[in-house]
């Protein structure tokens, strides 16, 4: 429960800088979703209730900041947080290139449940070009900063676990 | 519950109920079941909660936008703290890089006026320097205008190395009609004359040197002399008798005699005078008119006339207004 408390405080870290710092200090127009990142990587190595209810609580702090109809991204969120457990936690592999390709499709399911569940987004046939534009740029980016976030939050998982772990058990796994 | 948890052992649920159970025994092995499937999927089971949950959220958010979901109106309220602490927070970060940004701007911009402030000032001093030179030279002009002999300007490029020895170089030579034993002037007076020639260069020996001697006359009375330098770099009168009528702060002028200077220039005036001199003379301290050592510009005179005056000639006196009182 500590460590979920840790990665949503991460998570309202990654909300804030999302919309202030990387708003403001990116080159492009886009912004990597630190938050999604954090949403997959909860997914794929932290599969617990807390877990989810964390996707979901900070799906919807960005939706509070920045989204004007509630919901759309706590709903974007969570599906994904389902399709990467359910898809993904079978993949055996583990490494930077799975976790580059877990967030680069994550963002296409994410920007794929906002279009879908969002009025917002009525996009008419020429709009479609430029939307898949800046997903793909939005994914590439978001794909390309993955696996050194991965390395972050899995160091402070594996730092947190030891703390918690009695030092018998320590003694035991050793 | 160990069984629950895993599900395999003997008595599982789903193994099939036999004949003579009774109903209470089947109600509480199809709980067991459904706890089991629960626990069992629980991670899907909440993920698809959070997702009808968000899906109510947007629902009831789409249908009324104005008043708003519960889930919105609860969670608005609890979370009012955290989000004004994050809104502050977010603002103060902006509020930084807006500052950092703006003092970045204004040092870019300090630096580019600093750079242009100096250019400007560059200019400035260029065109003062200009301005100096032009009047300068326009001073040179005037004289040069005025002695009806001819004469060349020249620059003076190096003073001298040696204490013993006190001469000027100058930028111009024997290729630009200077040749040995030309007297040079400025427009405040004399400097000296020259004493050796190269092609584009010529070595000018100036008053002040203990070697150089021009014949002078008094402007107020007319008594003849010598002006020479000396070792020591103050420059005498020779040859002044006791009883000539001589006073400091008279201005001594180019005699003309020489046959080298065109009469009339000031050479310097009389600053102190000792009876303690050799012989019958006296001891004649002078200021000359020109400092050798911040002199840029020189004008060598030739002893031939100018060919445009040379028809109809004038005295000497006239070309030298600078000794005129």
């Amino acid at each position: 429960m500590n460590l979920s408390l840790v990665y949503f405080a991460i998570g309202l870290t990654f909300v804030v800088l999302q919309a202030t710092v990387l708003h403001l200090a990116s080159w492009t127009p886009i912004i990597p979703d630190l938050t999604l990142i954090l949403c997959a990587y909860l997914a794929l190595n932290r599969p617990r209730v807390d877990a989810v209810w964390t996707t979901f609580l900070l799906g919807y702090a960005i939706d509070m900041l920045s989204s004007p109809q509630p919901g759309v991204n706590a709903m974007a969120f969570s599906a994904v947080f389902l399709v990467v457990y359910l898809a993904f936690r079978y993949v055996w592999a583990k490494g930077p290139l799975i976790s580059a390709i877990t967030v680069f499709v994550a963002v296409w399911l994410k920007v794929g449940a906002l279009i879908a569940i969002s009025p917002l987004f009525e996009l008419s046939a020429g709009n479609w070009m430029v939307v898949g534009d800046a997903v793909l740029r939005e994914a590439l980016f978001s794909a390309g900063i993955a696996p050194p976030l991965f390395l972050m939050l899995r160091s402070i998982q594996n730092r947190m676990e030891t703390v918690k772990k009695p030092p018998s058990l320590a003694n035991a796994s050793s | 519950m160990a069984a629950a948890r895993t599900g395999k052992t003997a008595d599982s649920p789903r193994s099939s109920p036999q004949p003579g159970q009774s109903r209470p025994s089947r109600v509480r092995q199809a709980w067991f079941l459904a706890l089991t499937v629960l626990r069992r999927y629980r991670m899907p089971i909440h993920a698809t909660c959070a997702l009808a949950l968000a899906f109510y959220v947007v629902t009831v958010s789409s249908a009324a936008p104005e008043k708003g979901d519960p889930v919105t109106r609860v969670l608005a309220q609890s979370v009012k703290p955290i989000q004004k602490s994050l809104h502050a927070l977010g603002s103060t970060i902006r509020n930084i890089q807006i500052n950092y940004v703006a003092f970045k701007d204004l040092w870019n911009e300090n630096q580019a006026l600093k750079e242009q402030i100096a250019a400007l000032e560059a200019e400035r001093n260029r065109l003062f320097e200009a301005k100096l030179a032009n009047d300068r030279l326009t001073e040179l002009l005037e004289i040069r205008t005025r002695i009806l002999r001819e004469s060349v300007a020249a620059t003076v490029i190096s003073n001298s190395a040696s204490t013993w020895f006190r001469t000027i170089t100058v930028d111009k030579g024997a290729g630009s009609g200077i040749h040995r034993g030309m007297a040079v002037i400025t427009p405040r007076g004399v400097v000296g004359r020259v004493v050796s020639v190269a092609d584009d260069t010529a070595k000018v020996l100036l008053l002040t040197d203990h070697k150089s001697g021009i014949d002078i006359i008094t402007q107020r009375t007319r008594v003849r002399g010598i002006v020479s330098g000396s070792v020591d770099g103050e420059p005498i009168v020779k040859y002044m008798g006791r009883n000539d009528d001589i006073r400091p702060g008279d201005r001594l002028i180019t005699s003309g005699l020489d046959g080298t200077f065109p009469k009339g220039l000031l050479v310097g005036t009389i600053m102190e005078i000792a009876d303690d001199g050799p012989g019958l003379f006296r001891r004649v301290r002078v200021s000359l008119a020109v400092d050798p050592l911040v002199m840029e510009e020189v004008l060598f005179i030739s002893d031939k006339p100018r060919p445009s005056y040379s028809s109809a000639p004038q005295p000497d006196s006239q070309a030298a207004p600078s000794a005129t009182p």
